[in-house]
């Protein structure tokens, strides 16, 4: 008698174990899977965000581009004596400039065209150029070993860059901010280092104005790769990115 | 009277092809005697027609321009050759000249600027379009491209040099006056000097000029 009741007992406890390790690991598993998916979309969005940066930015380099360049030699033929019209005409060519001007600001912060044809290094420092002659910061740039880097792996690393250099511009008030890059046992070793006034890590993160270091995070995430952040008030900023080659 | 220059042009937009061909159409000095939309068409009709000069887009499909360049310079070592860019090709332009073109023009150029780049070639001289950026002007004195200019640094003195710096750092004439304590007028007259002592044409040649010969420093203009 008193053992059958044990037994049951004992069945029951068994089985509200079982159920609870269940529960337990569904929780888990949820919550990996959630993690994954969350990944995954961040992955998504991120892919479609550059694939539709670069249709517009070679739509509007390889259609409109040519079609303004064409009208404004259309303009340019019509022959005048009136002073009046030819002052229409050479306005309306100045204003035709303005807008290659902008089409081409805005085809190039879209996706940089030399990236595609000349590579991440070629493309950070032509960068590096364009915003060293506007910026206080002097970027220097270092290539201790030749990095191989597959092409779809490219624009996020050039993203990462841009985004370290911007925020080393608008942060930082570093006076000098070095970047190295190597490659070691099948990994792109990025080193970045500024002598800024740092900022505590945490704190950057809660804020909105974290997100760009969340961005960094996310496409470091996307290439397999680490993220390693030294930063503390006073101290300036040292980014460390290992990404697989592969 | 000096025969017409006969042109080809090449770009894979037929609507600027147009644009160019009814501009070209009006000038006396030219002759258009062909248009082709890509590196193969543009040998081809080169061969056809064997031309003075070339205008060629540098991206067009089946064979680019860099490509086409070497090509014709290969069975015509006479040929000039202008390359036609987009914004934002500085690597290729690099890349034209190395092939062996003799000058490039952005495509938003006026038909003044497109004129002068043709005489200026035609006249065997070389010509850089006059939105070269500072960036660019580097890439061209760092890379393969030799102009074969006769003038030497040493050929300009110290006020000179000073002025030419000014210009490389696109200040005007006024703001060069000022600085130097001159007449706007006499800094033009000193600007007409060094620009003909260097056969430039604009800015850009001076820029080149002066890196090249190292009256100015990259770090300075960039």
């Amino acid at each position: 008698m008193v053992t059958s009741v044990l037994n049951i007992t004992l069945y029951v406890s068994l089985i509200i174990a079982i159920i609870i390790i269940y529960f337990f690991v569904s929780i888990i598993r949820y919550h990996r899977r959630y993690m994954r998916l969350q990944r995954e979309k961040i992955f998504a969005e991120i892919t479609i965000r550059e694939n539709e940066r670069k249709r517009i930015a070679g739509d509007l380099h390889d259609s409109l581009g040519p079609l303004l360049s064409a009208v404004k030699l259309n303009i340019g033929s019509v022959d005048t004596l009136a002073p009046a019209d030819r002052e229409v005409l050479e306005k309306t060519g100045r204003y035709l400039d303005e807008i290659i001007g902008s089409l081409r600001r805005i085809s190039h912060d879209l996706v940089p065209g030399i990236l595609e044809r000349r590579g991440l290094l070629e493309a950070i420092r032509e960068f590096i150029a364009q915003v060293g002659a506007r910026g206080s910061v002097n970027i220097q740039l270092y290539v201790v070993k030749e990095i191989q880097v597959p092409k779809e792996k490219e624009i996020h690393i050039f993203r990462m860059i841009q985004e370290i250099i911007h925020n080393t511009i608008k942060h930082a008030h570093a006076g000098n901010l070095q970047i190295g890059f190597s490659e070691e046992g099948g990994h792109i070793l990025c080193l970045t280092k500024d002598d800024g006034c740092g900022f505590d890590k945490e704190k950057a993160l809660s804020r909105s104005s974290g997100l760009g270091l969340r961005s960094l995070e996310s496409r470091c995430e996307i290439l397999g790769g680490i993220l390693q952040l030294d930063s503390a008030p006073g101290a300036g900023t040292n980014y460390f990115i290992k990404i697989p080659v592969r | 009277m000096k025969n017409r220059i006969s042109l080809v042009i090449a770009d894979d937009h037929e609507i600027f092809r147009d644009g160019l061909a009814l501009m070209l159409a009006k000038q006396e000095s030219v002759e258009l005697v062909g248009q082709a939309g890509d590196g193969h068409e543009l040998i081809r009709l080169v061969d056809e027609s064997k031309p003075d000069m070339v205008l060629t887009d540098i991206k067009m499909p089946r064979l680019d321009g860099i490509a086409a360049a070497r090509v014709l310079l290969g069975r015509y070592p006479g040929l000039k050759i202008i390359a036609l860019s987009m914004f934002e090709e500085e690597d290729l332009i690099v890349e034209m000249l190395e092939a062996g073109a003799r000058g490039y023009l952005l495509k938003n150029a006026d038909k003044q600027e497109i004129m002068e780049a043709i005489l200026t070639v035609d006249e065997g001289n070389i010509f850089y379009c006059k939105h070269t950026t500072a960036r660019l002007a580097s890439l061209i004195v760092r890379s393969r491209f030799d102009a074969g200019k006769k003038a030497q640094g040493h050929l300009f003195n110290d006020r000179e040099k000073e002025i030419i710096r000014l210009i490389c750092k696109q200040h005007t004439a006024q703001e060069i006056g000022d600085l130097l304590f001159l007449s706007k007028r006499t800094v033009e007259g000193y600007r007409t000097r060094i620009l003909e002592k260097m056969d430039a044409k604009n800015t850009a040649g001076v820029v080149i000029f002066a890196l090249k010969h190292s009256i100015i420093k990259e770090e300075e203009i960039l």
